[in-house]
């Protein structure tokens, strides 16, 4: 046996010891926390003894449960942004006890001197590299176009980064967007972003909280490599019908929330839609000849749920939501008419069940619905014949099934555990084309489906008053085309308090990811493709390392926490180098066109990360924020590309900095400011032409592109920097009592000082002096400065 | 596509365009260019070697023609195995040809050395592979009214090679010179113990009605640097905007090019 296996197994012999309480008499005290007056459920409030002999957290669900000894207790209960309240509670036997905490904003309005925002202290949490960012904080931030923004908040946040310019999509720890799991009310959503990525799916309003976890991943996470973003819509206010309408500049949007049945239930609904296609239609019909064309999103999140009992309560949510683009062209003096549609979506649904068996036994089985479709097509049409058809469409259909337990063992034992089983439905491509011209037709569909299974064990254990863990297992398996995977993921996290306000924290996380995404814009096209792990395209692996330490600073009311990671990832993929992301080539010799297979156009390989991020929070008074500063390295591997030789990650950034910062000038009046700074994105640059030679084959004649054509020198895989990217954002929010409720006016400024930043670069060509052209490296900058207003308001 | 490109277009005209001055690009120089592929068939006389200038991109004018300067005075030697091959420059074909037939044998190593006097010296060593030894082959067809699918299983005793090509060409009965009708080729690396190199091919009779045809299949063991620069060929495309970029290898020191070597054999299928 060695010495590691010996270690193992001592571990879990102490970890059983334990479970097993030999204590004088304890009973369980648990309820619901809510907020005062709408009655939402709070999820991650801390609740201990004043003594601070015992302590718990809210789940998911806004459940908690602690073991007490009889007798009389405080009882704290502590958020951020509610004021922090006592109970006194007397225990001779099991109690249920529902709390309901002021929000900051209620305690203001109603004068209540003592009250002051609290902090989480990041010290006492055993887990590291996870954040929780408040809503209201997504909303005070400003937004390109004034929209708020959630996965744009977070790519505030050290280690989280962003792609180009205004793009929404995270690459976290050096991994790319394919390897964050965003989860809705426990839904996949598979593409986050709208307008090519330039706005995502979420803008905070159904939202009651965010959390990105980015290292130390529990064991209830599993399927990506990188990171996991798990966002819990509204459940909607029980105390009267109360919304918000909002109009910016470029979209409009509402919510509605409120009981029924009493009070026993309640339900939110929100939607968003732009509307530039709508305002510029008169102008896009006399530039276009009279015809249509334009674009539009729209969003829309629905929840209800009902408390059947005490013990039961039930939850249905969903989310739909599209982009569209349309362009219709036709000449009134001619008979071709042609009409292009591209459009993507995402919708999701969510039927929740909570049970609670008994005070310590807590359970959610949830039936969850996932779908992803992107759908284009072009149709040209003479005298009303068909020219030329093309229908092209990829998606992802998920039906799944959840069922968690939380089971509060005693206090030093929480243990959660339970099992996710996904039915997959792949189609990366359905492409149908027909060419009247030349009679060529292709009618392909791809389609796979798979079986994914998560079995889950955690345990947050306190070892000791310094020493806390939350170790756990998951054993995934995958199967798809009668290729099956099983992988076990072991996971482990350390917490140790040298002091009361300081602890050293240490993690380990091994990850598999059974489904890939193709992409070769790194744009956020919605034209990248999701695949699964075949038995050719191995799943992706990770394990990550980390260690760091997390400090409170009690009197000045802020925290710091740094850390280090050190990441590899396997079977990572790629596309092959002159491969396309649409799979269809030019047939050279007889002009028409095929298809090939996407497994044939990518490859595999092997990556590392690793770097230092140090985050200073500030979440209470008038002012906070934080700043977070990364230092980080990303190389990639693969047999087949760069000649096997090691290359920087597209993204791989060396310094990347984001300060955050939200003043509240009076209690009406706030004023934000965001300064972003990154290294430039890693590319590769033509840098001189050559002719080829004749030297491929035996024949005297060969393919055109042999001896005709030229071949390009780049520079190493990546290997030249962009101009480095900095940008800063600036906000003002007034709001103002009103007869019915709240209005609020907003003023931002996104890129205040109108800096340049490049959104891609190309080859183009200078004109000089002596009428000659002479090649030059341009660059496209998408956003200069950016004012934007919009108007809320908030009625009740 | 071209609806995509145009939203891709749409950003580019309301972007605003302007020359990157903030970051230094990398330093490129005119490099000398040199292609040379040899093996033991020289089935269409290629034995020659090109040898040109690159053009920079930046600072240049648009290089995308076909208009690369010719070196013509250069010493290009192939030596190895006691043999040394000298070339000289035929500006009619703008290239360099041996003196004498070259004759490569599998195994030894030969050394490919440019002497210019602006880009002073170009070398490249490679060794001859190994010939294929005894292998089984199968070829089965499909006819239909237009094409016919031929499918080429070969399955090698002993490979003595890593890399391997295959290719498959046509030759009209009725030409004087040897004239392709049709070339495709594939390009082989094999792991571990496998042996099996399979490739699969169409004839269009459509294109060239009954003409009489003779159609060659050479399988060939080649130099990993000619297997990587070969397989990224076939699929080369650069005028795809899409496309990922294709890092063409080189295997010349001191300048770009490769050289090739090949040892095959040949079958005539008809």
């Amino acid at each position: 046996m060695s010495a590691v296996n010996l270690n193992i197994y001592l571990f879990i012999l102490l970890n059983f010891i334990s479970f097993l309480s030999f204590s004088q008499t304890k009973h369980t005290l648990s309820g619901y926390v809510k907020e005062q007056g709408s009655k939402e459920l709070l999820i991650g409030v801390t609740i201990y003894t004043s003594d601070k002999s015992a302590g718990t957290v809210s789940n998911d669900f806004g459940y908690y449960a602690m073991e007490l000894t009889e007798g009389k207790h405080t009882i704290v209960y502590n958020f951020v942004g509610y004021k922090a309240i006592e109970k006194e509670v007397t225990i001779s036997k099991d109690l249920v006890f529902a709390v309901e905490l002021p929000s900051m904003e209620s305690a203001l309005s109603e004068v209540v001197v003592n009250a002051s925002k609290t902090q989480k202290k990041v010290s006492e949490e055993v887990r590291m590299s996870s954040v929780e960012v408040p809503i209201k904080t997504i909303k005070d931030i400003p937004a390109l176009f004034g929209e708020k923004d959630v996965l744009k908040v977070l790519q505030l946040m050290p280690g989280v980064q962003s792609g180009s310019e205004g793009q929404s999509g995270l690459y976290v720890r050096g991994g790319g967007p394919d390897q964050n799991l965003i989860i809705l009310d426990g839904a996949t959503v598979y593409n986050a972003q709208h307008l090519f990525g330039f706005f995502s799916l979420f803008n905070g309003d159904a939202l009651r909280s965010v959390e990105l976890v980015k290292g130390g991943f529990p064991a209830r996470y599993g399927g990506r490599l990188s990171s996991v973003i798990d966002m819990n819509m509204k459940d909607g206010t029980k105390e009267k019908i109360s919304g918000e309408l909002g109009v910016g500049l470029i979209s409009s949007k509402g919510l509605i929330e409120g009981p029924f049945a009493k009070g026993k239930g309640s339900f939110i609904v929100s939607g968003r839609r732009t509307y530039i296609d709508i305002l510029a239609q008169p102008i896009i019909l006399a530039a276009n000849s009279g015809n249509p064309a334009g674009y539009f999103f729209y969003d829309l999140n629905a929840k209800a749920n009902y408390e059947i009992d005490d013990k039961n309560r039930v939850y249905l949510s969903g989310y739909f939501g599209r982009d569209k683009f349309y362009l219709n062209d036709s000449d009134p003096f001619d008979s071709y008419k042609s009409k292009f549609r591209f459009g993507w979506g995402n919708a999701t649904g969510t039927a929740r069940w909570n049970h609670v068996f008994n005070p310590k036994l807590f359970s959610n089985t949830a039936l969850i619905y996932s779908f992803y479709e992107l759908a284009t097509s072009i149709e040209e049409k003479e005298l009303n014949q068909s020219l030329f058809e093309l229908n092209y469409g990829s998606g992802i259909n998920d039906y799944s099934i959840k069922q968690d337990f939380d089971w509060y063992v005693n206090n030093n034992h929480k243990v959660k555990f339970g099992l996710v089983a996904t039915n997959h439905r792949f189609t990366p491509d359905a492409l149908v084309i027909r060419d009247d011209f030349d009679g060529s037709i292709i009618d392909r569909k791809t389609e796979y489906k798979s079986l994914e299974i998560g079995l889950y064990i955690e345990d947050e254990w306190k070892i000791s008053k310094r020493l806390k863990s939350l170790h756990g297992i998951r054993l995934s398996t995958f199967s798809s085309e009668g290729t099956t995977y099983l992988k076990p993921e072991p996971r482990i996290g350390l917490a140790y308090a040298l002091r009361k306000d300081l602890s050293l924290k240490a993690s380990y996380a091994s990850m598999n990811q059974y489904i890939h995404l193709l992409s070769n814009s790194g744009v956020g096209l919605p034209t990248d493709l999701w695949v699964p792990a075949t038995e050719r395209v191995k799943p992706q692996s990770s394990r990550q390392i980390a260690m760091g330490i997390a400090k409170d600073f009690d009197k000045q009311k802020f925290s710091v926490t740094l850390e280090g990671y050190y990441k590899e990832m396997d079977n990572i993929i790629a596309y092959k180098e002159g491969a396309s992301f649409l799979a269809i080539e030019d047939n050279v010799d007889d002009g028409s066109i095929q298809s090939i297979s996407w497994e044939e156009n990518i490859t595999g390989g092997s990556g590392t990360s690793y770097g230092g991020e140090l985050l200073l929070q500030k979440n209470q008074d008038r002012l906070n924020g934080w700043v977070g500063y990364t230092l980080s390295w990303t190389k990639q591997k693969f047999p087949e590309l760069n000649g096997g030789k090691e290359f920087f990650a597209r993204y791989d950034r060396r310094h990347d900095i984001s300060v955050v910062l939200v003043y509240e000038i009076k209690e009406n009046v706030t004023l934000s400011g965001t300064w972003v700074y990154g290294t430039g994105n890693a590319i590769t640059l033509p840098i001189s032409s050559y002719r080829l030679g004749d030297i491929t084959s035996n024949s005297s004649i060969n393919r055109w592109f042999d001896y005709t054509n030229y071949g390009t020198e780049y520079t190493k895989r990546n290997g030249f920097r962009m101009e480095a990217y900095h940008r800063a954002d600036i906000g003002l929010q007034i709001s103002k009592p009103r007869k019915h409720g709240i209005r609020t006016w907003e003023f931002s400024a996104y890129n205040m000082y109108n800096r340049r930043n490049p959104f891609f670069y190309y080859i183009g060509n200078e004109r000089l002096n002596d009428d000659s052209s002479r090649q030059v490296l341009k660059k496209t900058s998408i956003f200069p400065i950016l004012p934007s207003v919009s108007w809320n308001y908030k009625f009740n | 596509m071209k609806q995509i490109a145009l939203i891709i277009s749409f950003i580019s005209i309301f972007g605003c365009q302007s020359i990157v001055e903030n970051v230094p690009l990398p330093e490129t120089e005119v490099k000398a260019v040199a292609f040379g592929y040899f093996d033991n068939l020289n089935l269409a006389n290629k034995q020659n070697i090109s040898l040109t200038k690159s053009k920079p991109v930046f600072y240049t004018a648009n290089s995308q023609s076909s208009d690369y300067e010719p070196i013509q005075d250069a010493l290009i030697t192939i030596t190895g195995n006691g043999d040394n091959y000298e070339f000289y420059y035929e500006p009619g074909y703008e290239r360099y040809e041996p003196s004498q037939v070259v004759n490569l044998q599998s195994g030894s190593e030969y050394t490919l050395t440019v002497n210019s006097p602006e880009f002073g010296e170009l070398k490249s060593t490679q060794t001859m592979p190994l010939p294929l030894g005894a292998y089984t082959i199968r070829i089965d067809s499909t006819v239909s009214e237009y094409d016919t699918d031929y499918r080429v299983s070969i399955e090698l005793d002993n490979p003595l090679n890593q890399y391997y090509r295959i290719e498959v060409f046509g030759q009209n009965l009725s030409m004087v010179e040897a004239e392709g009708i049709y070339v495709d080729r594939e390009y082989f690396k094999l792991m571990g113990s496998e042996k099996q190199l399979s490739a699969s091919f169409t004839e269009y009779n459509k294109t060239f009605g009954g003409d009489k045809r003779n159609i060659y299949l050479v399988i060939s063991s080649i130099t990993e640097d000619y297997y990587n620069y070969g397989r990224l060929l076939k699929d080369y495309n650069p005028q795809n905007p899409f496309g990922e970029p294709t890092l063409l290898p080189s295997n010349l020191e001191g300048g770009l090019g490769m050289f090739a070597l090949s040892s095959g054999v040949v079958i005539q299928i008809r």
